[in-house]
């Protein structure tokens, strides 16, 4: 329509206008269905399980979920901003290699970090067997399967997000800022404390916000160290109480803790600015360490690889080979090709509707060059694409109800046929599977398509509109071309994702359509550790583009993200 | 100014309002613009003049006035054409070249309308005349500033436009390269003949292409005419400002015998601007000497700065009465700073004085 010539305004832009409402309304309506559906829950709150929790774990189950999160947000914090600085700021043998390889665990998800973990330190694996050959059957052991267990590991797998913001901040924030410092004489370490940990501090409160709500979310490493956290128990009470409304009210604990967290964060921030737009073109020297100094942070860094990646690798390639020189089930067979096969279709599907999702909200955000996004339109649209904020066990909840009643719908018009039986059209179909990876990670397809937009000059696409070239066609050979980029890194990041999903796979998948991360977690419940080893590992390489994706943007020249 | 009837006005603007939030980007301002003709609006960063640009280009909804393209109605009261059917060029400072098109794709977008051999002998008459006929396959981010900011004007010309715009056009060159390439556009506009509408903050840039100026300040035209008439009748000190440094002289005297400190001034040199008629004195006009003339017109004064700026010195000279007025001298008639000298005002005497 928008093709004719003359398109006087009113009538025309005003049909538009409507159409990319409605649209809107319909990305708002189907991404915040699922979310909304677990909140309207709580108005019936099912009152036998309720009582029964708070009767016995609730109060116990909440403060191990905070407890565990703040624990390890602050540990993650620490460790990954402390590398950032040691590789941002020294020389030291290996540094170069170590700001590469401290990347790595992004690789590895933290329940396949978990399971090598208690497989390698329980009371019949090899490490305690050669602690008892050396000190006796007696001798005493730490206790593996703790809170304490899950932290650590949970920390050695979560730091690269903290490390990776810091990076970046402290490269295109605190470097002038820095400069500014030591010209002014200050000494390293008070540059740290008094500049660079102010300058990056943004940075480190994504980071750590990441973490803590990664933590939240978790159920992996909290099954495999038997900790009972919120998101197990939403877990026992689906799989082991059967009773999913009561799961889903229990999961939306979860989303008033991500809620507290995100306000706890703006409450924080307050008024204060910490960016500094000024860069330095002469970055500070940094310092060669040498001598004792040199071998502590090798050491350090050496340490944290090894134990966040090193080991989780290695091992996992031994318990591989094991188990495909013995055969049956976890080796390189049938069964795994199925699973790899069902993996990678959830993974392309999911991709696919992402990045059509995610252009489509950045599109409407951006529709006329030459007008401002409407205000209410583009909030609405931001906050039906937070579903990266809800627990994927909240996600899979809402999305079963949605679905649930949807297919109640649909039977109930099919009833006048006899013959049609369509009890679970859409609830036990891939295609719910895909809805709720859909909701969950729209917003990284929506997020890195944004920034691709962001970096678009409008002039160009306003010398587009003056050349004749109407709405249409500047969508198409303007707009789209240069998002290109974006669009296949955002469809990458979010294929990723959902090979390493676990919760919303492992609640929703139809039968017979394992992945191989719910087989990973099947077999390691059973703690057979070898068999989920070679589909462990499938998805540890799976996800080293995201790795590179990450690396290239930490380390490309400041300013050309 | 020009007449409402004139059949070749291809941009008609008539009291064009525009509001940002709360600011009043651009108030009231009515400008024509004649066939083959450049119009250089001048203004400070910030005046509204590439609110009023965007304003023709469509890019911007008005609030109130009109614009016509030649006979077309396209901004109004209810009516706004998209920039796609307004038929202008646009060339913006940093010349917004499209980095996924070839320089010939960038100069062909406009083009779609017409056949592949068309388009394609369209471009290459394009590329000729802006002397890039070598450069078609290259990307934007191959070429240098002045080649960019050339395919920047062929892109916009190539589909023909009623009238180009031209947004700071030479702002993101350097120095040496912007007179180069500002000789360059002056004399394509002057070949191709396309009416064009010119934004700048720069004078030369303003006078290197523009017929006309149009002065604006604060959202508002001050004054349109051509560039000379607006050097010789600023209407107020600010614009007699845009040319370099000038003292305005109040007029003192009967109307028919103008006088000045500096002397007696012609009847048709005096402004009358709303502070009172006044007659202007430039520095290059201002003669500077030691002793009072024979017929013993001119005021005495002290030197008080003096600083060297190519062609001669300036001397800012504080007169007995307190005016300052600035004056520029040959580098062989030094005077130095707390001197005795006599001011007189060449330019502004009448004919007959001398």
């Amino acid at each position: 329509m928008q093709v004719s010539s003359r398109s006087t305004a009113p009538s025309g832009t005003r049909t538009q206008s409507l159409r990319s409402a409605l649209t809107s309304v319909a990305l708002v309506v189907v991404l915040a269905a699922p979310v909304a559906a677990v909140l309207w829950s709580l108005r019936s709150p099912d009152r036998e399980v309720w009582s029964l929790l708070a009767r016995t774990t609730l109060a116990r189950m909440v403060l191990t979920t905070v407890g565990l999160a703040a624990a390890v947000a602050i540990g993650a914090t620490v460790l990954g901003a402390g590398l950032a600085w040691l590789c941002v700021t020294t020389r030291f043998p290996g540094s170069l290699v170590f700001r590469r390889l401290l990347v790595v665990p992004l690789a590895l998800p933290s329940y396949v970090s978990a399971f090598v973990w208690t497989g390698l330190l329980q009371f019949a694996g090899p490490v305690q067997g050669t602690w008892r050959g050396w000190f006796g059957d007696d001798a005493w052991f730490p206790p593996v399967r703790t809170p304490v267990g899950a932290g650590l590991v949970l920390i050695l797998s979560l730091y690269p997000y903290v490390y990776i913001a810091s990076l970046s901040a402290m490269r295109e924030q605190a470097s002038a800022l820095c400069a500014a410092a030591s010209t002014l004489g200050l000494r390293p370490r008070a540059i740290f404390w008094r500049v660079a940990l102010p300058a990056i501090r943004p940075a480190l409160a994504a980071g750590a916000g990441l973490v803590a709500m990664e933590t939240l979310t978790d159920v992996g490493v909290a099954r495999a160290f038997s900790v009972s956290t919120l998101g197990d128990g939403v877990l026992r009470v689906w799989f082991g109480l059967d009773r999913r409304d009561a799961a889903a009210e229990l999961a939306s604990m979860l989303v008033g803790l991500v809620l507290l967290l995100v306000l706890v964060e703006r409450l924080t921030r307050g008024r204060r600015r910490f960016t500094s737009r000024s860069t330095s073109p002469f970055p500070a020297e940094p310092v060669v360490l040498r001598g004792r100094k040199a071998a502590g942070a090798l050491a350090l860094c050496g340490s944290t690889f090894f134990l966040a990646a090193g080991v989780p690798l290695t091992t996992l390639a031994v318990w591989a080979v094991d188990a495909n020189r013995r055969g049956g089930e976890g080796a390189l067979d049938k069964t795994y090709v199925r699973l790899l096969q069902t993996s990678l279709e959830l993974a392309a599907w999911t991709s696919v509707v992402c990045v059509a999702v995610g252009t489509a909200l950045v599109l409407l955000a951006r529709r006329n060059p030459w007008r401002r996004p409407n205000g209410w339109m583009a909030r609405a649209l931001h906050v039906a694409s937070m579903g990266y904020a809800v627990p994927g066990l909240v996600v899979a909840a809402g999305v079963l109800t949605v679905l649930t009643w949807l297919d109640a719908r649909i039977d109930s018009l099919a009833a006048w046929n006899d013959r049609l039986y369509l009890p679970f059209l859409l609830a036990g179909s891939t295609a719910g599977v895909v809805y709720a990876l859909v909701v969950r990670f729209a917003a990284v397809a929506r997020e890195n398509i944004d920034a691709g937009a962001q970096r678009i000059d409008p002039r160009v696409e306003q010398v587009a509109a003056t050349l004749g070239a109407g709405e249409r066609r500047r969508r198409w050979q303007v707009t789209l071309p240069l998002l290109r980029p974006s669009i296949l890194v955002a469809a990458l990041l979010v294929a990723v994702d959902v090979l390493k999903e676990l919760p919303a796979t492992l609640l929703l998948r139809p039968p017979g359509r394992d992945t191989l991360a719910v087989f990973v977690w099947n077999m390691t419940n059973e703690s057979r550790w070898d068999e989920a080893a070679t589909p462990a590992l499938t998805i540890v390489l799976l996800g080293l583009p995201l790795v590179l994706v990450v690396l290239g943007r930490a380390t490309a020249p400041a300013g050309r993200r | 100014m020009s007449n409402d009837t004139d059949r070749d006005v291809i941009v008609r603007a008539r009291n064009v309002s525009k509001r940002h939030g709360t600011v009043e980007a651009i108030a009231d301002m009515t400008l024509h613009v004649r066939s083959g003709e450049v119009v250089a609006l001048l203004g400070p960063s910030g005046c509204g003049k590439s609110t009023f640009l965007a304003s023709i280009a469509g890019l911007v909804r008005i609030d109130r006035g009109s614009i016509d393209l030649g006979d077309r109605p396209v901004s109004g009261p209810g009516l706004h054409v998209a920039p796609q059917d307004r038929r202008v060029g646009l060339v913006f400072q940093d010349h917004a070249l499209f980095p996924h098109k070839t320089v010939a794709d960038n100069v062909g977008f406009g083009l779609h309308a017409m056949g592949r051999a068309d388009r394609r002998s369209r471009v290459g008459q394009m590329l000729e005349l802006v002397q890039l006929t070598d450069k078609g396959h290259r990307y934007p981010h191959e070429l240098s500033g002045g080649e960019s900011q050339r395919v920047a004007l062929a892109r916009a010309l190539a589909p023909a436009p009623d009238v180009l715009l031209l947004d700071e056009p030479f702002a993101s060159l350097d120095p040496t390269l912007r007179s180069e390439v500002r000789e360059e556009v002056r004399s394509l506009l002057r070949s191709v003949g396309t009416a064009a509408v010119m934004v700048s903050h720069d004078i030369s840039d303003a006078l290197a292409l523009g017929d006309r100026l149009a002065i604006l300040r604060a959202g508002r035209i001050v004054q349109t005419d051509a560039p000379d008439a607006i050097h010789r009748r600023p209407v107020d000190e600010h614009v007699a400002r845009i040319f370099g440094p000038v003292t305005a002289l109040a007029v003192t005297g009967t109307e028919g015998a103008p006088v000045t400190v500096l002397g007696p001034v012609a009847p048709a040199s005096v402004l009358r601007w709303a502070t009172g008629p006044v007659a202007l004195a430039r520095p290059h006009t201002v003669d500077v000497s030691n002793h009072r003339c024979r017929d013993g017109s001119g005021a005495a004064g002290t030197v008080r700065d003096r600083q060297f700026v190519g062609h001669g010195f300036r001397l800012v000279i504080a007169l007995d009465d307190g005016v300052e007025v600035i004056a520029d001298v040959a580098s062989d008639a030094p005077h130095d700073i707390g001197g005795r000298v006599v001011v007189r005002n060449r330019a502004a005497l009448p004919p007959a004085a001398g």
